[in-house]
């Protein structure tokens, strides 16, 4: 594994675990665009449900296959972002692009870390996604905010997004 | 939300015996762009809503075989028009062999893996959603299982209006069942599904010859079998005029295959006219069969013996590792040996050679048996190891 991934395994903003009662979307992380903003509730759903899982209940297979969701919602969304950004020539696209793919590959070191059990306590994981996710649409996606044409953000329900997804990352 | 979908729609029910899962389950069905998802805790809640709404869709997760098996009868027997045709997706982290087939006779629409991911569930929804035809009989009610159209395939035609429809309308079938008299679930639970769908689910659109369907499959089974005894008989005589190794070998393999398909055919013929009877016709069609491959069982027996051989010995000669249960496919590669052998009434009809290669076949499934029994009595020793 090469230094510039391993600096990238632990993406600025996701240090911060937060408590349960914070993994809410608010009306102020709106970018402007419903479907953007409907992925991001997605995040914070997701995060959810990874925290209220009964552990203690033999729920390795939702464990996993929350993961793999995730994985599939950070391919999707971000997807459907960079396509509408770069639909309107964003003049931050490039930067913006790289936080992306510096997160993906955290969630994917993740995902497989716990995938080959490597790694049996995804507690802290809803907590990282949120703060990398305040972080992120608040400092980044933000500022695309007034850029994003609702004409260029493709409409589809995310799962079809993570599957074109497959074929580019 | 602004998203369309094919499944934007639909409405669907999902079953899971854990309530984390069954959440999970709907929160990515809105990924699909399906919005309109119910859940049910456990069998007895969804066989009530089952009755109670329409839905386009079932899921159900890790319900146990019985589970799986009481939704499926729940919605392809209980319910009644269009709500026994929806698809029914089963969802489970091991699938056993054993089970497949029980589900697939009671209209499974797709079984699939557990842990899922959201691109995983929509190609597994796509899929059981897809257009197929629904086939309702008298002894199967699920959704057809020609998932590919063979233009050049010569084989037996399995239902009767095979030979009525071209592989055309087949493909352009819609999903709507066909009316016919209803069997109640028990006299449907005392019928032996799997035997009729192997037999093709057949429609009752021609062969009005016999009124009852349940007669009517039998005959169709026999038509079956006697079309592949044919074939068999025809390739059986060709090994007389062979003239390479290379060409016999090739011949043997087709006879193999023919020979296999026969078996189970008379296997099946037999069987229903054991459960549910038959009349003169039918049984001096059963013999006519029968003395066909009396006179044609030489070549029979040596392809299905040769075939056994081979298949043991790549196993032994451990070419791609020891694949366990190779002992019950290669015993029951012998069983349809023994089959073709006991249609011409022992071994000793047969000629010398052959006899020696049925005994070098059943030698060889000795040593796999024995094989196999000595790798899987090592295994719980290694799981006691990793615990
Ligand atoms: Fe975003
Ligand atoms: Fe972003």
């Amino acid at each position: 594994m090469s230094d510039e991934v391993q600096k990238e395994e632990k993406p600025e903003g996701s240090g911060t675990p937060q408590a349960g009662g914070l993994l809410e979307w608010t009306e102020a992380m709106s970018v402007g665009n419903d479907i953007l903003d409907d992925d991001h509730k997605t995040f914070f759903d997701l995060a959810k449900i990874i925290l209220e899982v009964d552990a203690d209940n033999g729920n390795t297979i939702v464990f996993q296959s929350a993961l793999n969701m995730l994985a599939d919602y950070v391919h999707g969304h971000f997807l459907r972002e960079e396509k509408a950004l770069r639909a309107v020539n964003y003049p931050h696209f490039d930067a913006h692009e790289q936080k992306h793919k510096a997160f993906r590959q955290y969630v994917m070191k993740i995902v497989q870390d716990y995938g080959e059990g490597r790694s049996d306590d995804i507690r802290n994981l809803p907590g990282l996604v949120v703060s990398w996710l305040n972080q992120h649409i608040l400092a980044e996606d933000m500022q695309y905010k007034f850029w994003i044409k609702e004409k260029f953000v493709d409409k589809r329900p995310l799962a079809f997004l993570a599957v074109e997804a497959e074929t580019k990352f | 939300m602004a998203l369309t979908s094919a499944f934007s729609s639909k409405k669907c029910l999902v079953v899971a015996d854990s309530p984390d899962l069954a959440r999970l389950f709907l929160h990515s069905l809105r990924q699909v762009g399906l919005m309109d998802g119910f859940k049910a805790d456990d069998v007895e809640e969804a066989k009530k809503q089952l009755f109670k709404f329409d839905f386009d869709l079932v899921i159900c997760a890790e319900l146990g075989t019985e589970g799986f098996l009481e939704i499926l009868r729940t919605v392809r027997r209980d319910l009644q028009g269009v709500r026994m045709t929806a698809p029914v997706v089963c969802f489970s982290l091991n699938w056993d062999g054993a089970v497949l087939p029980k589900l697939r006779d009671a209209g499974i629409t797709l079984p699939a893996a557990l842990p899922f991911s959201l691109s995983s569930l929509l190609k597994t929804l796509t899929r059981a959603v897809g257009p197929r035809s629904f086939i309702d009989t008298p002894s199967y009610r699920g959704p057809c299982r020609r998932l590919r159209a063979i233009p050049d395939y010569n084989g037996p035609r399995r239902r009767a209006a095979d030979s009525i429809a071209s592989v055309e309308k087949e493909k352009k079938a819609e999903p709507t069942p066909k009316a016919s008299s209803r069997p109640s679930r028990q006299e449907f639970d005392t019928r032996s599904v799997s035997d009729d769908y192997r037999g093709g689910g057949a429609d009752n659109e021609k062969d009005v010859f016999y009124g009852d369907p349940t007669m009517q499959q039998t005959k169709i089974v026999i038509d079956d079998a006697c079309v592949t005894v044919g074939q068999a008989t025809k390739l059986a005589g060709a090994l007389q005029t062979v003239k390479t190794p290379g060409e016999r070998a090739d011949l043997l393999h087709q006879i193999a295959d023919t020979t296999e398909r026969m078996v189970n055919l008379l296997t099946l013929a037999n069987a229903r006219i054991q459960v549910h009877g038959c009349d003169d016709h039918l049984l001096s069609r059963l013999g006519e069969i029968k003395e066909n491959i009396v006179s044609n069982t030489e070549g029979l027996a040596e392809a299905a013996a040769r075939r056994a051989t081979d298949y043991g010995e790549k196993i032994l000669a451990k070419e791609h590792g020891f694949p366990l249960g190779a002992a019950e496919l290669m015993t029951h590669q012998i069983t349809r040996m023994d089959t073709v052998i006991q249609v011409v009434g022992g071994a000793d009809k047969l000629s010398e050679s052959t006899q020696k290669l049925v005994a070098q076949a059943r030698q060889i499934l000795k040593k796999v048996v024995a094989r196999e029994a000595k790798i899987t009595s090592v295994l719980p020793e290694i799981d006691g190891l990793q615990a």
